[in-house]
């Protein structure tokens, strides 16, 4: 895949614009499931990923013949999510509910596009950028420690130790919900036979 | 039975479903486009611009109440131009939404959300204007633990001053195809055309201030370098302009229109930060009340930049 990645670049250098749009075609799914989760929503997701095939194109010359096609592309797309993520946290902050009053007041389109909260994405939320970050890199798009090195030029090691202290938070925090959702299945129970008795 | 991997939160993660997404299409037009035409591409993009400019100085002429964006070309001791202010700009033109038409538009917006405007009338460059209605906290705490440490906020209000109110100055980008949306709307109907752009979709450029002193106002505007490198303004409404420097970088105070500002940049480029400080006082004392605030707020700004 990569040695095709590599020959696809070469000819959209030299001008082809089927070779880059093979290369988009055959990465943007990738990207995509690297920025949606990072950013939460498909409009953003698909603007960011966007923007990085525009970049490309503008700096086709500045691709190196030693590095991996793919680790660029995921360098660029890192670099624009946490960019917009910085921008946005701040103003997220001031109202910890924006969210979720946005996805309610939003068209049917954004409704069905925003992540609802109850979904396994709602495990992401609470952790910052980084975290957030490293978190799909390693378990969505299956990226080795090297590779996420590569891509964010933090070291293995402080890698390794990151996720480790990310994978506990986040175990503590499924047994908590699943807890949660036990004790709410029980009491909905309770209110249906209440019900029945009426 | 499940095993520990699939009742582990990497399974319920890696197994989560993604929406249907495909950017092709648009990447590809895109990219034609800039390969067709890339001095029309630069023109979009500098169309995009455009509106940007608007959108900044509407959210702070109308949140701040008297805030004003003036200038001239300011240099450092080494030559360097730390600010470019031109008497006109031929690139960007004013909105055409007139202030009294702001008053419907801006109703539109709930806090956070930023609404485009696009009049088709007598609007030849296409500029779409834009407001974004601000989330004013009373609280400078939580104004200070939200956006504090991108514009480098001390932890408490400077002394004397006291707090009334600020809030984050964001600005949302329209995507290319919403603003295609709007334009074929504008052209096939011949109405002013809107849109709301939802909050979680704006970027936080600056932060406002109003404070208060001895019954004197006192407003701060702190933007990102990179949305300020350039103000444009009237030079002749300037009747009183002097340099000043603060923690060792020139400055300039003016004096125009019944107000007392004062223009501050602490560098150039990406991570530095651009003040503007406006008073109704127009003494001596209110001369060095902005000085002390844009030295006290300004501090960390230095010191980490």
């Amino acid at each position: 895949m990569e040695r095709l990645l590599e020959q696809w670049i070469d000819q959209a250098k030299a001008g082809s614009m089927e070779a880059f749009s093979d290369m988009v075609k055959a990465t943007q799914q990738k990207l995509l499931s690297y920025a949606y989760p990072m950013l939460g929503n498909v409009q953003d997701a698909e603007d960011v990923v966007q923007e990085v095939y525009i970049r490309v194109y503008q700096h086709l010359d500045k691709y190196r013949q030693h590095e991996s096609v793919m680790a660029w592309l995921y360098t660029i797309c890192y670099r624009l999510c946490m960019n917009k993520l910085k921008k946005r946290s701040g103003l997220m902050k001031l109202i910890p509910k924006l969210r979720e009053e946005a996805a309610t007041a939003a068209s049917g389109r954004a409704e069905a596009e925003q992540m609802e909260p109850e979904h396994a994405w709602s495990l992401l939320d609470g952790l910052d950028a980084d975290e957030r970050s490293m978190v799909v890199m390693r378990v969505i798009q299956g990226l080795t420690y090297e590779d996420i090195s590569r891509i964010t030029g933090r070291s293995v090691t402080a890698l390794r130790k990151r996720y480790e202290r990310i994978r506990y938070k986040l175990q503590k925090k499924l047994t908590e919900q699943t807890r949660e959702t036990a004790h709410h299945n029980e009491y909905k129970r309770g209110v249906a036979t209440y019900d029945q008795s009426i | 039975m499940t095993n520990r991997y699939e009742a582990s939160w990497e399974h319920k993660l890696a197994s989560a479903t993604m929406p249907t997404m495909d950017v092709h299409d648009r990447v590809m037009e895109a990219v034609g486009r800039m390969q067709r035409n890339p001095v029309q591409e630069k023109a979009v993009f500098e169309r995009r611009r455009a509106w940007l400019v608007p959108a900044l100085a509407v959210c702070i002429l109308i949140g701040s109440g008297f805030a004003y964006l003036g200038g001239v070309w300011l240099k450092n001791g080494v030559g360097e131009t730390v600010l470019t202010i031109r008497d006109t700009n031929s690139d960007y033109v004013p909105s055409p939404v007139t202030d009294g038409d702001w008053e419907y538009y801006r109703s539109l917006a709930q806090p956070g959300e930023t609404v485009l405007v696009y009049k088709e009338e007598n609007n030849p460059q296409k500029i779409i204007s834009s407001y974004t209605n601000p989330i004013v906290v009373q609280e400078y705490g939580v104004l200070h633990d939200s956006v504090g440490e991108s514009f480098a906020l001390p932890e408490d209000v400077p002394q004397p001053f006291s707090f009334v109110e600020g809030y984050a100055v964001t600005t949302a980008q329209p995507s290319p195809e919403l603003l295609d949306d709007i334009y074929a709307e504008g052209e096939a109907t011949g109405q002013t055309v809107t849109r709301i752009i939802p909050a979680e979709q704006s970027e936080t450029v600056g932060v406002s201030l109003k404070l208060d002193q001895a019954g004197e106002s006192y407003v701060v505007g702190i933007l990102a370098g990179e949305h300020a490198d350039t103000w444009y303004t009237d030079l002749g409404r300037h009747t009183d302009t002097a340099v000043v420097t603060v923690l060792g970088t020139e400055g300039y105070l003016t004096k125009v229109d019944g107000h007392q500002e004062l223009y501050w940049k602490n560098g150039n480029g990406a991570g530095s930060l651009y003040y503007h400080l406006s008073t109704t006082d127009l003494s001596e004392q209110g001369k060095q009340a902005l000085i002390s605030l844009l030295e006290a707020l300004a501090a960390g700004a230095a010191a980490g930049g």
